[in-house]
C-alpha cells in the first residue's frame, strides 16, 4: 500500500495525522445526547454552600428569637392584670369612712381591754381575788 | 493557537459552570469535546459501545473533579479517559489493545487515494507503543500542549517536546519502510 502514497514531509505529517483523525467515523449525536442526560446537574460551590447554611442558621435563630420575644410579651401583658389583681390594698387608700361599723367597736373593745391591763399593771392592787 | 484558543473558551465556560452552577456552560464544553474524545478513544483502541461507556465514565469523572482545578481542563478530560480505559482493559485481563483487527472494522479502506492516505496512517500510527500514540495523537491531533501533554501523560515537559519531534521522524521512517 505504501508504494503507492507519497511519502510526506515532516512538516507535512502533522496536518495528515489531524486530517486522518478527524475525517474516522464519528459517534452517533443520539447516544451522546443519552449519555450528557444521564450526567449529574452541578451541586453549588462548598463555599456557596457554606453561605447558604449560614444564611439558614442564622434566619432560623432569628426567627427564633423574635418568637421568644413575642411569647415574652404576650407573657407579660397576660400577667399585668392578674399582679393588679392579687396586690393587697394601700393602708393610705383606705378611708376610716370606708370601714364597716362592727371592725370599729371592735377596736374599741380592744383598746379598753388593753387600757385596763394597763391601769391593773401600774396599780397599787397587787392581788385581786375574783368574786364568787 | 485554534488548540489554545479552544483551551481558553473550555476554561471560560468551566469556569461559569463551578462558579455558577450555569449548567449551559459545561453544555457546551461537553458538545465541543465528546465527539472527539469518543474518537480518540476509538483511535487508541476501544471497541464502539465501549467508547461510549468510557465517555460516560470520564464525563462522570471529569464533573467530579474539574472544578477543584481548572488551569488545564482538556488535559484532565483525557487522563481521566485514558486511566479509565487502562483500569478496563486491566479488569478485562486481555490483552491491551488489538489494534488491527478493530481499526479495519471502524475504518473500512475506501477507494479514494485521501482515504487511503489517512487509513493508511492510522494504521502506521498504531504500530507505536501506548504512550508514544498517546503523545502523538494529544500532540499532533488535538493541538495540546507539550505542558498539557506532560500533565496528562505525567512526564517532564521537556521528554515531551524532544519526543514528540523524534516521534514524528520516527513515523516518516516507517512510513517509508512500509510496514505497518
Amino acid at each position: 500500500m505504501s508504494d503507492r502514497l507519497r511519502l510526506p514531509t515532516e512538516a507535512e505529517l502533522p496536518g495528515l495525522i489531524r486530517a486522518a483523525f478527524e475525517q474516522a467515523p464519528g459517534p452517533d449525536a443520539e447516544r451522546l445526547e443519552m449519555i450528557f442526560a444521564r450526567l449529574p446537574a452541578r451541586s453549588l460551590h462548598p463555599q456557596r454552600r457554606l453561605a447558604l447554611w449560614w444564611a439558614i442558621v442564622l434566619m432560623g435563630s432569628g426567627a427564633a428569637l423574635a418568637a421568644w420575644g413575642v411569647h415574652e410579651i404576650i407573657e407579660s401583658a397576660r400577667e399585668q392584670p392578674q399582679r393588679e389583681y392579687a396586690m393587697p390594698p394601700q393602708p393610705a387608700s383606705i378611708s376610716t369612712e370606708a370601714r364597716p361599723k362592727s371592725f370599729e367597736v371592735e377596736r374599741e373593745t380592744a383598746e379598753t381591754e388593753s387600757k385596763g391591763e394597763q391601769e391593773q399593771k401600774s396599780g397599787p392592787i397587787i392581788y385581786l381575788r375574783e368574786a364568787p | 493557537m485554534g488548540a489554545e484558543q479552544d483551551n481558553i473558551t473550555a476554561r471560560q465556560w468551566l469556569t461559569r459552570y463551578c462558579r455558577d452552577g450555569e449548567q449551559s456552560a459545561f453544555e457546551r464544553f461537553y458538545r465541543s469535546h465528546a465527539g472527539r474524545l469518543w474518537k480518540f478513544l476509538r483511535a487508541r483502541g476501544a471497541a464502539e459501545d465501549v467508547a461510549y461507556d468510557l465517555l460516560a465514565d470520564t464525563f462522570l469523572r471529569f464533573i467530579q473533579t474539574v472544578c477543584k482545578d481548572l488551569r488545564a481542563p482538556v488535559a484532565l478530560l483525557y487522563r481521566i479517559a485514558i486511566n479509565l480505559q487502562i483500569d478496563r482493559y486491566r479488569h478485562e485481563q486481555a490483552a491491551p489493545f488489538d489494534h488491527s483487527v478493530d481499526a479495519e472494522a471502524a475504518n473500512p479502506v475506501t477507494e479514494s487515494a485521501a482515504t487511503d492516505e489517512h487509513d493508511y496512517l492510522r494504521r502506521l500510527l498504531k504500530t507505536f507503543p501506548e504512550a508514544e500514540q498517546n503523545l502523538l495523537l494529544m500532540r499532533y491531533w488535538l493541538g495540546m500542549t507539550h505542558k498539557e501533554i506532560a500533565t496528562t501523560l505525567k512526564l517532564p515537559e521537556g521528554t515531551v517536546r524532544r519526543r514528540s519531534a523524534e516521534l514524528l521522524q520516527e513515523l516518516r521512517e516507517r512510513w517509508s519502510e512500509g510496514q505497518p
